[in-house]
């Protein structure tokens, strides 16, 4: 008798508290993407995008290779679905949603957090609490500040990604071929604002015209509404914050700027004058870069040395260089160098004289390099971080030239 | 209680003893009453006269027609009388009639054969009978027992001994490919029913004076020949010993298969996982006893026993060691990962599905979500059903005839595949989870390994369904417990991973070529570890090598 008592105590054990925290994935709502605005009333709005799986994956048989009907169909059952609430705290708005979706909400797959420009500037402080404490949401989730209204940026129709937050998604992830906008993750960004010497920054999604749309519309109407949208998501320079508001934008050449000073240029293309001076231009694709900074400290003031390494394939050329000639490559090479420099001093003017907002975490190495120092100088930092001398030293390297060895020439 | 009710059930049953009659044959009156043990038959001595052999061998075997008793006369001058018995279709008729009766009948006629003295037997023995196999006989039952084998008795007037003589031959199947063992590379032959052959096919591979075939007999009525093969000098005694011993424990009224000895010599009854390696290729047999084995054949069955087996020994299929060492390693590796793919792929597919979707990536969370979208069942329930009806599948293919069994394929590909998925039965991804499951539960090249695979893959599917990746751990954690507990023959179940052979580990991780393995697994050949002399690994510049081994 008692040899059977355990086993059954076992089983019942196993089997009465069980399932309580099972949840079928069909019963789950997926959000891929928040975005957060401010509402009247000192409220907070949420807005949120649920992806609709059977019309993603485009519901087995149906949206094949064949274009025509299918993809219309696709179209009009959009894949996502847009939410939104109002409450005096994210967490509220985000239980209030759940009278009204049937779906137990669920956020692990959640790409994109987007900030409206109005409620960055107003602070980040009280509402980035539950995206840190929350262990739904992941660190690597995306931050972004969003120009313009939730409503409208959660839902620019595409056709490739048909969900907003997965095409977001996707353009970040070939950030590299640009290197125009510093993005963050939400881990980053949390830890940035609350390192000292540093302060958060990352990259900027708005809704732009579509300028493939055509002006005369060829087709018949059904056809015509599988056309192009009106708008495109773009990602579009850099927010940098202030402690936890927004202080400004940089645009894509300051950006650029911003992370050469980081070392996070991992691609993108750099455009430097033709070594004859003919006006023409010679397009040089970035393959990496490595960066390093030394601050010094020197009669009480601080200088800091920013060490950029960059090697780049030449990619494209308008006019004539004759590339078989060492000197020309070492030219060009000189002129990449250049070109990298202004880049960066451009951020660094905007960054240093109009934001007072040290992006680049110079207070960071600084606080590494003189601890003790540190302790005095972390007070008056922001106005210490304008008086920061900057010296840089650019060397570029160009690996190789393509097919060809000397450009088209018609004769 | 549970146990109480266990040993009511598969426990010794009350042992009837019915009072057989204890006199002797000749004044029983109705011989198809008496019942024949073999303790009786032991102490029955043949008579000095025929007549009462005769009347004595008649009420034993006498009620079977298809037992021939054969009449004749030997000698020119004193006719003397004999008799030949045997079992009709179990001699081989032509041996019978050149061998014994034709030489008995006419050879006993010439000069010198004047066979009225005590050397009569002699006589026969050295002139006429010209089958080597032959022997005395003084008691009935080994008289019985080898008419019943089929060997011919020959009993003569006059002598209290008779002779036995090994003419045996009867309808058999012939040598064919072993089919629940093929290999694309190695030898095609397999056993058969036949224990004769069976140990010929062991011999012929193997010929050294070392191995030795050791013959019993069990099954009270049956009688059924069971051969222990091994070889001395490489077995330890004491393994050798332990099978005899669990062998003659055995009191059973028959065996008809290899699996019947199986359950009275394992060593933990109550485990999913086969403690005895079983196999119809005579090539893995000695493979196993080359490795200090002993193997344990059975008359009347194909499949042999191979003891101790320890579980990463089961995992392995003898084309291992044919095919080239890289292959070998490649398919090894493939088959530990079905085997565990097998054990948990399901649990893990309903564990991750139903718990823990953070961990699928989105786009994949997103396609299961879609396939399952409009699914009424839960995950679990789902998959139970799936593996039920293709388990339910798998045993219609394998019991019906080919013609049937075909039909059965085509039914589950189109019930399964199709029309549940269409229908919204079940989600499209559970059917490529079981399908996956099935194919690498038949990885395996051991087929009992893969069912108990399989049979263990439910528990751990309830497991998933209830606590989730947790559960499945524990389920996984109590399997490995158990796996580490068990023990075949005194070795450990896990032996070479735990306890842990370092030295063995090149035949369980990867196949080493053969040069490496020059010794023999620790546990099973503790007394002779040498198998091939050192330093045989081919090169240019070192010809030959170390000379050792045996």
């Amino acid at each position: 008798m008692n040899r059977l008592i355990i086993p059954v105590l076992l089983l019942v054990l196993i089997f009465t508290p069980a399932c309580w925290d099972l949840r079928e994935v069909e019963r789950l709502g997926i959000i891929m993407a928040i975005g957060l605005e401010p509402a009247p009333q000192n409220k907070i709005r949420v807005t949120l995008q649920n992806v609709i799986p059977s019309a993603m994956t485009g519901g087995g048989s149906g949206g094949g290779g064949g274009g025509g009907g299918g993809g219309t169909a696709g179209i009009a059952a959009k894949p996502y679905r847009n939410l939104s609430a109002e409450g005096d705290t994210v967490f509220e708005a985000l239980r209030k949603l759940s009278r009204e979706s049937p779906r137990q909400l669920f956020f692990a797959h959640n790409q994109v957090i987007i900030l409206s420009e109005e409620l960055a500037r107003e602070g980040l402080e009280e509402i980035i609490d539950i995206f840190e404490r929350n262990p739904q949401i992941r660190r690597t989730t995306w931050m972004l500040v969003g120009r313009g209204e939730m409503a409208h940026l959660l839902d620019v129709p595409g056709r490739i990604e048909s969900s907003p937050s997965q095409r977001i998604f996707g353009i970040i992830n070939e950030r590299d071929l640009t290197s125009q906008y510093a993005v963050q993750s939400l881990g980053d960004f949390i830890e940035q604002m609350e390192i000292e010497g540093t302060q958060p920054y990352t990259a900027v999604v708005e809704a732009v015209p579509n300028q493939a749309v055509p002006t005369e519309t060829q087709h018949s109407t059904a056809e015509g509404q599988a056309m192009e949208p009106r708008h495109n998501l773009e990602l579009n320079g850099t927010a940098v914050f202030r402690l936890d508001k927004l202080a400004g934008f940089l645009n894509l050449k300051e950006s650029r700027g911003l992370l050469w000073v980081r070392g996070k240029v991992n691609g993108g293309v750099i455009e430097v004058p033709t070594p004859d001076e003919s006006g023409k231009l010679v397009s040089l694709e970035i393959l990496r870069s490595k960066t390093k900074l030394q601050p010094e400290i020197r009669d009480g003031r601080i200088l800091m040395t920013v060490d950029v390494e960059v090697e780049s394939n030449l990619g494209e050329t308008t006019g004539p260089v004759d590339l078989t000639k060492p000197e020309v490559i070492n030219k060009l090479e000189a002129l990449q160098a250049d070109a990298v420099r202004d880049e960066i001093e451009s951020a660094l003017a905007k960054a240093q004289q109009e934001y007072g907002v040290d992006v680049f975490g110079f207070g960071e190495t600084v606080h590494r390099k003189y601890p003790r120092e540190w302790k005095e100088m972390k007070k008056k930092w922001p106005e210490l971080f304008s008086g920061v001398q900057v010296e840089m030293m650019v060397d570029t390297k160009i690996r190789r030239t393509g097919l060809v060895s000397n450009p088209v020439e018609s004769k | 209680m549970a146990s109480r009710l266990i040993k009511k059930i598969f426990g010794k049953a009350p042992q009837k003893k019915p009072a057989g009659p204890k006199k002797n044959t000749a004044q029983q009156p109705e011989p198809d009453r008496r019942i024949y043990r073999s303790e009786e038959l032991k102490q029955m001595a043949l008579y000095p006269g025929l007549q009462d052999n005769l009347e004595l061998f008649k009420s034993v075997l006498g009620l079977n027609n298809d037992v021939i008793f054969r009449k004749f006369r030997l000698g020119v001058a004193e006719r003397v009388e004999a008799v030949v018995v045997y079992v009709e279709g179990m001699v081989d008729k032509n041996l019978l009639n050149n061998g014994i009766t034709r030489p008995l009948m006419l050879e006993s006629r010439r000069e010198g054969f004047h066979g009225a003295g005590q050397n009569l037997l002699e006589l026969v023995k050295d002139f006429a009978v010209t089958v080597a196999d032959i022997h005395d006989v003084v008691t009935m039952e080994d008289l019985v027992n080898g008419v019943l084998y089929g060997d011919v008795a020959l009993l003569i007037d006059g002598h209290d001994t008779a002779l036995l003589i090994g003419v045996r031959g009867w309808e058999a199947r012939q040598i064919s490919e072993p089919s629940s063992e093929v290999v694309v590379r190695g030898p095609r032959e397999g056993f058969t029913e036949t224990l004769r052959t069976n140990t010929t096919l062991i011999r012929r591979r193997l010929r050294s004076p070392n191995l030795i075939f050791e013959d019993y007999n069990i099954g009270r009525v049956t009688n059924t020949g069971v051969t222990v093969a091994y070889i001395r000098g490489i077995v330890s005694p004491d393994m050798v010993a332990e099978v005899k011993r669990r062998l003659k424990r055995i009191k059973i009224d028959g065996i008809l298969e290899s699996g019947y000895l199986e359950e009275f010599i394992e060593d933990q009854t109550y485990s999913p996982f086969p403690q005895v390696m079983r196999t119809e290729r005579p090539d893995r047999v000695v493979a196993a006893l080359l490795e200090g084995r002993v193997a344990i054949l059975t008359d009347g069955t194909p499949f042999v026993l191979i003891v101790p087996a320890e579980f990463v020994s089961l995992m392995q299929s003898p084309e291992d060691y044919y095919e080239r060492y890289v292959l070998g390693t490649a398919i090894r590796w493939l088959r530990y990962s079905a085997l565990f793919m097998s054990l948990l792929l399901p649990a893990l597919y309903i564990a991750i599905t139903t718990y823990h979707q953070e961990m699928i990536p989105t786009r994949l969370l997103i396609s299961i979500a879609a396939a399952r979208e409009g699914v009424p069942f839960p995950a679990l329930v789902e998959a139970v059903v799936m593996v039920f009806t293709f388990e339910a599948l798998r045993e219609a293919g394998v019991r019906l005839p080919r013609a049937v069994g075909q039909a059965v394929s085509i039914v589950g590909a189109l019930v399964i595949g199709q029309a549940a998925v269409q229908a919204g039965m079940v989600s499209p991804l559970m059917v490529i989870v079981v399908a996956v499951t099935g194919i690498a539960s038949f990885v395996n090249p051991a087929f009992n390994v893969g069912i108990s695979m399989r049979l263990l893959s439910f528990p751990l599917m309830m497991l998933a369904g209830v606590l989730g990746l947790f559960g499945v751990m524990v389920g996984v954690l109590a399997i490995l417990i158990h796996l580490a507990g068990l023990r075949s023959f005194g070795v450990p179940y896990l032996a070479t991973l735990a306890p842990l052979h370092t030295g063995d580990l090149k035949d369980v991780l990867v196949r080493a070529p053969w040069w490496a393995m020059a010794r023999r697994p620790d546990e099973t050949a503790k007394l002779n570890r040498r198998r091939q002399a050192r330093g045989l690994k081919p090169s240019t510049s070192k010809p030959g090598g170390r000379q050792g081994g045996e």
